[in-house]
């Protein structure tokens, strides 16, 4: 008898079928939270070349490396001041807990950075936790006040997410209690789906019009920032500026969420590390590039991540999932509940249950009763604080007294994709491929030698040797050691 | 005597600057001359003074106000009172999309017509329009009232979660999940009284206004109502 045969398909995987009996039972698309399970390219791709022989690095255990940061120096009188270039994103009191949105406030505070409101509107506790405290205005406006406008330090208008760019938020109705449906003034228990434009304007012509209206309500003393989740970067980025914005939030597709279609997180949007690098390309073109300042989220996982993002451009960075997952997210405690969930821990993204086991994406008192607040944002500001000390330890590798000082001349790519979307050379080549206009320094079109390393018909060392002799060329605002000491 | 701004002689900066100043000083009547459609007029007011706008008014007017009461004797752009929390804003003639977007309490009258998405995700409060509305008036409106005495364009009232219509003219066609209700005594008394206060009451005989809700069939997703959710999720 002929041994059975079991193979299993590649085009029609064990989670494709699953998928489809699911949507079989359900009837509509499915709904999740956290983000894009997909990998896509990204800054693993990338890495620091650090100080040799070639250039002198800062003493990494000792030397200063400044991390002060300034957004909104476009237009406000009274510019955010942040001691590190990372910032917390707009999460909504609705999504997160009460104790998870003071908690992040609480930890903002002492790192002394910015943290976000989100959809449903200004907590107290989280403005009274918050030294610095961003508001959003939101298409949907749920629970907007102008006079928490005026208590804001910044207000960012939402114009998209990362995760899903095009469309509004979900609130499922177990999420939407009493004291939430009250806030955004819904009728308990809906399922709020929120709108994705804005109720009183549509199109860039006018939102120049909303954001003089905004500057006229707050006297013009505090930054206008713009989020958009990354598709049409450069034209996106040119039409924000055009509207007068101070700061522009540029969301990748890796970006979080609380609940969204998943095929919205899947399949939508450009990756962070691609959005960068069209943005810092389209402020450069129109004269903006350090005018107005672009903060770029989406996936940051830690201080390498945020490093590589201010090399190809960023001011700041803004985290969300990695925030949430210091609070304890995905942590393996209570894991009976992940269980009755259906999931486990390190798999979890079930926030838009509001069954979330570690308190943190849940409006059930109980649950919200296990995350602790102190000890919730001891651990936000110990993860930030970290992250903090990982750019640094880069940055001086690569011989920076400031993080800001971080470029893309000191990235290399290990992929050739990578190496094409961000315009930074390949390990091992110097060479540049599809998109040498993005940089400065690499004027000499695919396929040839950066700018400074050309080939000149000499061997690598000795092409390194005369750079390192003669005058190494400085990139307009940024400082190496060696230009410094 | 009311205060006189020429807005012709200042930015809208001064102007707004200057409202607010005089509103401090116990001011409580000012008069906006030569306006020529400014945006942003009078925006976050947070004092109970009188302005009246002696002309017509760009985009934003009298948006997110708290206690004044505005009186435009022309025109509005788009948004007039958008996001209003308290206080009145009455424009005698006509005003654009958005007109009292989002508003969260105060009152909004517009006794001329109004274009599109007119009260779109209103959360409270009060709007009265004398003419005709635009296409998706009352769109995913939340709590609070309209009164349409003209007739109104398609899709009124779509994805309402709460809130009341009462629509005096002719429906083109109701949005998705909007439904007539029962007219009562106290509707036909609020009508009566409202269209009254505003001077309004020679627009529709009250016979003829229609009550409209949320049907609630879009709170929480059914599958078996497919072809009403197919284009609300």
């Amino acid at each position: 008898m002929e041994k059975p045969l079991v193979r299993y398909g590649q085009l029609w995987s064990q989670e494709v079928m699953e998928d489809v009996h699911v949507k079989a039972e359900l009837g509509r698309y499915r709904i999740r939270g956290f983000s894009t399970l997909r990998k896509f390219v990204s800054f693993d791709d990338l890495t620091f070349i650090p100080c040799t022989l070639s250039r002198v690095p800062l003493e990494g255990y000792r030397e200063q490396c400044t991390t002060e940061t300034v957004l909104g120096t476009r237009f406000a009188k009274k510019p955010i001041v942040l001691k590190t270039p990372i910032t917390i994103a707009g999460m909504s009191f609705g999504a997160l807990s009460r104790n998870a949105k003071v908690a992040l406030g609480r930890a903002a505070t002492r790192i002394g950075t910015t943290t976000t409101t989100g959809d449903g509107g200004m907590l107290m506790a989280e403005r009274e936790a918050s030294e610095q405290l961003v508001y959003q205005v939101l298409p949907s406006r749920y629970g907007f006040n102008p006079h928490h406008l005026r208590m804001a330090n910044a207000i960012e208008i939402v114009i998209g997410q990362g995760a899903k760019p095009g469309t509004g938020g979900v609130l499922l109705g177990q999420k939407v209690s009493e004291e939430i449906a009250e806030m955004r003034e819904l009728p308990p228990g809906v399922d709020q789906r929120s709108p994705v434009r804005h109720p009183d304007w549509t199109g860039p012509d006018d939102m120049v019009a909303k954001v003089e209206e905004l500057r006229e309500a707050t006297d013009w003393e505090i930054p206008i920032y713009v989020k958009i989740g990354a598709s049409r970067v450069a034209d996106d980025i040119k039409l924000a500026v055009k509207a007068g914005v101070d700061v522009i939030v540029l969301d990748g597709a890796e970006g979080g969420t609380a609940a969204s279609p998943d095929i919205l997180m899947d399949h939508t949007g450009i990756p962070t590390l691609a959005a960068v690098v069209e943005a810092k390309a389209a402020l450069r073109e129109i004269g903006m590039d350090g005018v107005v300042q672009l903060v770029v989220s989406g996936g940051i996982r830690g201080g390498v991540d945020a490093a590589k993002a201010l090399a190809l451009g960023a001011d700041a960075v803004s985290i969300g999932t990695g925030a949430l997952i210091a609070l304890n997210c995905n942590r393996p405690i209570y894991i009976e509940d992940y269980h009755a969930l259906g999931t486990e821990p390190y798999a979890c993204h079930h926030c838009h249950t509001g069954r979330c086991p570690v308190g943190i994406t849940t409006q059930d008192p109980e649950l919200m009763k296990r995350l602790d607040i102190d000890e919730a944002a001891d651990r936000v500001t110990n993860f930030i604080n970290s992250m903090t000390m990982e750019m640094q330890m880069l940055a001086r590798a690569c011989g920076k007294s400031n993080i800001h000082d971080l470029e893309p001349e000191d990235l290399r790519a290990l992929t050739l994709e990578a190496s094409f979307i961000s315009g930074i050379p390949v390990v091992g080549t110097n060479l540049v491929f599809g998109r040498p206009d993005l940089w400065p320094q690499n004027q000499h079109g695919a396929g040839t030698y950066v700018a400074g390393e050309q080939y000149d018909g000499a061997d690598h060392a000795n092409s390194n040797s005369k750079r390192n002799n003669g005058k190494h060329e400085k990139k307009k605002g940024k400082k190496h050691s060696s230009d410094v000491k | 005597m009311p205060a006189t701004l020429d807005c012709a002689k200042l930015t809208t900066r001064e102007i707004n600057t200057t409202i607010k100043r005089l509103a401090t000083e116990g001011e409580i009547e000012i008069h906006l001359v030569n306006p020529e459609a400014r945006h942003s007029l009078g925006v976050a007011i947070f004092y109970q003074v009188k302005i009246v706008i002696e002309g017509t008014a760009g985009y934003f007017c009298g948006g997110m106000n708290d206690g004044a009461t505005f009186h435009v004797q022309g025109n509005c752009g788009w948004s007039v009172g958008e996001c209003m929390l308290s206080g009145e804003i009455v424009v005698e003639r006509n005003a654009a999309s958005s007109s009292g977007a989002s508003i969260r309490g105060g009152t909004v009258v517009v006794k001329g017509h109004v274009g599109a998405r007119t009260g779109i995700s209103q959360k409270g409060g009060l709007i009265v329009v004398g003419g005709n509305t635009g296409y998706m008036t009352g769109f995913m409106m939340q709590r609070g009232t309209m009164i349409i005495c003209g007739d109104a364009a398609e899709g009124l009232g779509d994805s309402m979660y709460a809130g009341t219509i009462y629509a005096g003219g002719e429906i083109k066609q109701l949005g998705n999940d909007a439904v007539l209700k029962e007219m009562t005594g106290e509707d036909v008394h609020f009508l009566s009284e409202t269209l009254e206060r505003y001077g309004l009451s020679d627009k529709r005989k009250i016979a003829d206004f229609k009550k409209i809700g949320s049907g609630g069939r879009l709170h929480n997703f059914s599958k078996a109502d497919f072809e009403l959710w197919r284009v609300a999720m």
